[in-house]
């Protein structure tokens, strides 16, 4: 929150006490028994689910860079654009006219 | 380093240390607190994370494979790209299935390649949706401390 946005310190110190909390809930987990799931149940399942984070975090960022990679390929093999010709004497002589039959009016008081 | 860059630097460096130190605090303090590295079993983390990473790769590149039809909007509808994009798609069901087949490797508490493959594909949609409800909780709970904030003043009215 304080990189997004500017003078976000109240929002950013929630999002810290959300962080907080859900880090003191594992931490309970992890260490305390509980009456339907033990902590070490808990510690093997929370492994497994940190493991599944990171992996589909390297999934989705390889498939990005892949979709990337192929944009970035078939652009670079178009080439640049042909060039306009520069403009000839009568286009230019033409287009001075054509200016100088817009510019002016009546200027304001 | 113009101070733009070194800022966009830095933006970055606490992005990847606000992922990764929450991780680390937790295994530090159970490691501490257990005396030994927690029940962390890397055999079984290994393959959850092959499998993540090989079942998210193929769903994000489908998902992708469709974006690019917006992309040749843009363009005389090129087929390079949608062939090259089909080509990672199937390159990564192939690894996904070959791998799989192998054996013990991939293989969790599933029978075969098919009952694996599909229960792969139910933990990546499942750990989705966990991301997703926590990404709303956080966006909820910003809108709720920016519209119980005071109204800020723009201009000061004339008297």
């Amino acid at each position: 929150m304080l990189i997004i946005g500017e003078e976000r310190h109240r929002e950013s110190k929630i999002l810290r006490l959300i962080s907080i909390v859900s880090m003191i809930l594992i931490m309970c987990g992890l260490k305390i028994d509980g009456t339907n799931i033990s902590s070490e149940t808990f510690t093997h399942y929370f492994w497994l689910s940190v493991s599944d984070l990171f992996g589909i975090l390297v999934g989705i960022s390889l498939s990005i860079f892949i979709f990337g990679f192929v944009i970035y390929i078939y652009e670079r093999s178009i080439g640049d654009p042909d060039s306009v010709p520069p403009p000839t004497s009568e286009e230019i002589s033409q287009a001075s006219k054509k200016i100088a039959l817009n510019i002016g009016g009546v200027e304001s008081e | 380093m113009k101070v733009s860059e070194l800022k966009r630097t830095l933006n970055v460096k606490i992005l990847i240390i606000a992922f990764l130190l929450p991780i680390f605090v937790i295994w530090i303090i159970d490691s501490s607190l257990k005396g030994d590295f927690s029940n962390l079993d890397t055999s079984d983390s290994f393959t959850r994370f092959a499998n993540a990473i090989l079942t998210s790769y193929t769903l994000g590149s489908v998902i992708l494979l469709g974006n690019l039809f917006f992309y040749a909007d843009s363009r005389k509808r090129p087929l390079a790209p949608l062939v090259g994009m089909v080509l990672a798609v199937f390159i990564g069901i192939a690894a996904t299935l070959f791998l799989i087949g192998m054996g013990p490797m991939l293989l969790e508490a599933n029978g075969s390649v098919r009952a694996q493959t599909v229960y792969n594909i139910g933990h990546t949609i499942v750990s989705f949706l966990a991301i997703f409800l926590a990404i709303s909780v956080c966006i909820g709970s910003m809108f709720a401390a920016l519209t119980n904030g005071k109204k800020r003043k723009i201009f000061h009215e004339e008297e």
